[in-house]
């Protein structure tokens, strides 16, 4: 079942598009910064953009910083809002659920095919960032920001390793689009709910007076990822991080799971 | 019931304020062809998804091939093809990918695949265009795949909700003829359709949804034997005829008609005929399904 | 319906349960209170002076609120004054004699202080600086070492302040989940602005693990040093050594330079103390504001100041934070301390304003 979900999710033009288009951006930033600026702005601006042209490692990580805070949620939600709901509207559902195939399963199913296709986009932006970046920019020695300098072949495993833990930020995100989608048959509608809470996160996040409730917010800890690019890695930001992410995961999926396992499929 | 296949015991279901299914209570034996009869909003799809274990219902209780748990009709699915409310398919993808996909998720090994697909598709004529993505098929063509999915695989009960809805005539038949081709072979079809001329043609069983409860269920024949058979006589000379049959016969333009039972027919027309009379056409009027619905439920249909 | 139930109260238990998780969590461990065996301040005070040195690593947030409600309309330059408001985090790693790591974690970027025998660097990601201070002695490295650590600051205080202080040990509370003695200090003189002084330290080994210094002002800390995480192990020995990477810009400084960088602050200029311990209130002379008041903005600081009247009829402008008070004089030279306004009032009745 969960191989069928992963062929329904990546046999979808729409979703190949999506991918298509997210690829092309690390690609797109590694030739304008190599092209179009010259010597250019130093410091401001996501996360190692200023370090881009000195090290083929930094392309795919200024692109995931780039792409964590609207591009990534804003994709995940649009395969965790269809993934339920996208199966109730077109009817497919039912015929499913009447081909004895328990709710659970398939639900199960769905959380994790949406999770893989999350991940699989970071991975993807990292994989392109650093053959792009192979290309256009010197692949030498890495320098973390706490000066100490290590090998191209260990930057590149910390380039996927931040692409992983960028993937596995965004899961919470997912978590509450497959939970909305379990509710509509509307997938739009299931998209629109979980990109709000995503933005609505980051906006209450941005607000100095809401400190105390910072913690709980499932954005709070985006762009942890950078600390594995000091030496040693500060795993504190990254674990917290990944906390917070498995604290809103538990509660959307009880939500989806219940509230599949027990609804009406009227659509 | 030894060999109710499906049974149904004062099943209700509210949507919000409105009872949508009111206390039906019903029973299908195995090898029937049941009907199951009603203007549309009758509540037929509503009870249909009860017992397919997709909506819970408020009240009463199911069985479907013996098994009364919806958290447990996973375990009897297997022998049952359902075409609910229309097709249900994933638009881009093709129409063998759709039925593959369902197959997979049923755990049908993807060997033995292929050759359910082919004959599934056969048997709605669909084998040209198992390639295209659904999403560019006509409504017919989607409405025949829907038909092909219920047909997958071998089943002892089949489901059919509105099969024949935005089919054309000679789909309508296709259609018609597979039913009857399954009854032929002994398995047990449970169809929902508000064309009674349909049902009329194939079923052999027919219960009457209306607002919600079941009116009237039965054995067509059993059904048609309560209410008055009419019997028409042409022949001549009329007098003698009407003498025949004495004070049930009344005459209709040039044709005798009486309310009499179907046995009394043979005797009748023998002991007409050993007395010289000549007989043009010698007829048993029965009522149409659709006058038994309106003397049951007390109101026309809206056919179409 | 029981179904209901499943569909939207399951989820909600466990939405509290998370919730409850996320706020009780931090809330419970500070909560408790370990139990320990009884000392007086003084053994205390003994302890943590004698406390032999450990090798440790761990994250010290220091929080500073001095500006109080002052605080967002400065936030903008905050980063200029020399002592940043609000939250910074700072890696320690401490190992044998003066090897001494100080990782200053920004969101974007880091600042390191690396100390060993040879020497120190000092690495500035943005921009990729990194400065070299070559040691002629260890005992040069050792003092460089010093830095940041709430050791040397409970240490001076005490020193500074136990003769003016009532000292008393209050509750015992878990610091980064080690067991600590609390030690108070509350000043025997009044005028002070500071309410009390906190010294946590570790019930195993007597070093010190956070400070907070309490306003009268306010009752959340104006300044808090502790760790939010401590290891007393070995840190590894990568950690204090530094090579510059490739395409650094490298600045050395010798001894000798160091010492003239130096110069300034023991300058002929020395700054007059009046009062004494808890009342020390410092004047500086005229002037000494400009560089703090350009970095700030000028208009930023005349929102601070208020008018006072001063005994002799003439007029001087307070300068009210959550922890220090300053008066500038109509002279120009300012009386600055943390006491209230009323104190610096007095002292420059003293001086004849």
């Amino acid at each position: 079942m969960f191989v069928e979900e992963l062929k329904r999710v990546f046999r979808r033009p729409r979703n190949l598009i999506i991918l298509g288009l997210i690829a092309l951006v690390p690609i797109l930033l590694g030739v304008v910064v190599r092209f179009a600026s010259h010597g250019g702005s130093h410091g401001g601006g996501p996360a190692f953009f200023a370090e881009i042209t000195q090290n083929a490692v930094f392309l795919p990580l200024a692109a995931l910083a780039s792409m964590e805070t609207l591009i990534l949620p804003l994709a995940a939600s649009i395969i965790a809002g269809d993934s339920v709901a996208g199966d109730a509207a077109n009817g497919s559902l039912r015929y499913l659920l009447v081909r004895r195939v328990p709710r659970a399963r398939i639900i199960h199913a769905k959380i994790v095919a949406a999770l893989v296709y999350t991940l699989a986009l970071s991975l993807m932006i990292a994989v392109i960032g650093l053959v792009a970046g192979a290309i256009l920019f010197p692949h030498h020695q890495v320098v973390t920001l706490s000066g100490v300098s290590i090998s191209f072949l260990h930057g590149v495993g910390e380039a996927l390793l931040a692409a992983v833990v960028v993937g596995a930020s965004i899961f919470s995100v997912t978590m509450v689009g497959i939970a909305v989608s379990t509710f509509t048959s509307s997938s739009l509608a299931a998209t629109s709910i979980a990109v709000t809470v995503a933005i609505a996160s980051e906006v209450l996040d941005a607000i100095p007076q809401l400190e105390k409730i910072r913690p709980i917010l499932l954005s709070n800890y985006w762009s942890s990822f950078i600390n594995i690019f000091r030496s040693p890695i500060l795993a504190g930001p990254i674990y917290k991080d990944l906390l917070e992410q498995l604290g809103w995961m538990a509660v959307f999926y009880l939500l989806a799971v219940f509230n599949f396992s027990q609804r009406d499929i009227t659509s | 019931m030894s060999a109710a296949i499906i049974e149904a015991d004062g099943l209700t279901k509210r949507f919000g304020g409105q009872t949508a299914v009111d206390e039906v209570t019903f029973s299908v034996n195995e090898g029937a062809v049941f009907g199951f009869l009603g203007p549309n909003g009758a509540g037929k799809t509503t009870t249909i998804r009860i017992v397919l274990g997709l909506i819970f219902a408020d009240a009463g209780g199911f069985s479907l091939l013996g098994e009364q748990k919806s958290s447990r009709l996973h375990r009897v699915l297997p022998r049952v093809g359902a075409f609910i409310e229309g097709p249900g398919y994933v638009p881009y993808l093709s129409a063998r990918q759709n039925l593959d996909r369902f197959l997979a998720a049923e755990g049908i090994r993807r060997s033995g695949r292929p050759k359910l697909i082919a004959d599934a598709l056969e048997a709605v004529g669909l084998e040209m265009v198992v390639d295209k993505p659904v999403g560019r098929y006509s409504l017919g063509m989607r409405q025949r795949l829907g038909i092909a999915q219920a047909l997958l695989g071998e089943r002892d009960l089949y489901i059919l909700d509105e099969p024949t809805n935005g089919l054309d005539p000679s789909g309508m038949r296709e259609v018609r003829r597979l039913i009857g081709e399954l009854a032929a072979q002994g398995k047990t079809v449970f169809i929902s359709t508000h064309l009674l001329a349909e049902a009329e043609q194939i079923c052999s069983h027919v219960a009457f949804m209306s607002q919600g409860r079941l009116v009237k269920s039965g054995a067509l024949d059993e059904l048609r034997n309560d209410y008055p058979q009419q019997l028409k006589i042409l022949g001549t000379p009329v007098a003698r005829i009407m003498e025949f049959i004495g004070s049930q016969a009344r005459l209709d333009g040039s044709a005798v008609i009486a309310d009499l039972t179907p046995k009394e027919g043979p005797r009748l027309l023998h002991a007409m005929i050993a007395d010289g009379i000549e007989i043009a056409e010698f007829t048993w009027l029965t009522p149409s399904l659709e006058e038994i619905f309106i003397a049951e439920v007390g109101e026309g249909f809206d056919v179409r | 319906m029981a179904r209901w139930k499943y569909r939207f109260g399951i989820p909600l238990v466990g939405a509290a349960v998370a919730l409850g998780a996320a706020s009780l969590t931090p809330a419970l461990t500070n909560a408790q209170t370990p139990l320990l065996g009884p000392m007086s301040a003084s053994q205390l005070i003994a302890a943590v002076m004698g406390a032999a040195p450990v090798q440790y690593s761990g994250q010290l947030q220091i929080t500073s609120n001095i500006l109080g409600s002052d605080a967002s309309l400065l936030s903008s330059v905050g980063q200029s004054v020399a002592l940043p408001e609000g939250t910074s985090q700072l890696m320690v790693y401490r190992g044998a004699g003066p090897n001494l790591r100080l990782q200053e974690v920004n969101a974007q970027s880091e600042r390191d202080l690396y100390v060993n025998s040879a020497g120190a660097w000092l690495w500035d990601s943005a921009g990729s600086k990194a400065s070299h201070f070559v040691a002629s002695s260890t005992t040069q490295s050792k003092t460089l070492s010093q830095g940041v650590n709430p050791t040397v600051m409970a240490d001076n205080l005490v020193t500074q302040l136990s003769p003016t202080s009532q000292l008393t040990v209050g509750s015992n509370v878990y610091v980064a989940g080690h067991a600590a003695y609390t030690l108070s200090l509350v000043p025997r003189q009044t005028g002070s602005s500071i309410s009390s002084v906190r010294i946590s330290v570790d019930a195993k080994n007597y070093h010190v693990l956070g400070v907070s210094v309490y306003s009268v002002y306010s009752s959340t800390p104006v300044l808090q040093m502790g760790y939010q995480s401590i290891t007393f192990a070995s840190p590894s020995s990568s950690n204090f050594s530094f090579t510059p990477p490739v395409g650094a810009s490298v600045n050395t400084v010798t001894a000798s330079q160091l010492k003239s960088m130096f110069q300034p602050m023991t300058s002929p200029t020395k700054p007059v103390t009046l009062g004494t311990s808890w009342q020390a209130v410092v004047e500086l002379p005229k002037g000494s504001l400009t560089k703090v008041s350009s970095s700030l903005g000028s208009k930023a600081l005349s929102d601070l100041e208020t008018p006072v009247t001063l005994a002799n009829g003439g007029t001087a402008s307070l300068i009210h934070t959550e922890l220090v008070n300053m008066l500038v004089l109509p002279n120009g030279s300012i009386l600055a301390g943390a006491v209230r306004s009323s104190v610096l009032e007095s002292d420059a009745g003293a001086l004849g304003f």
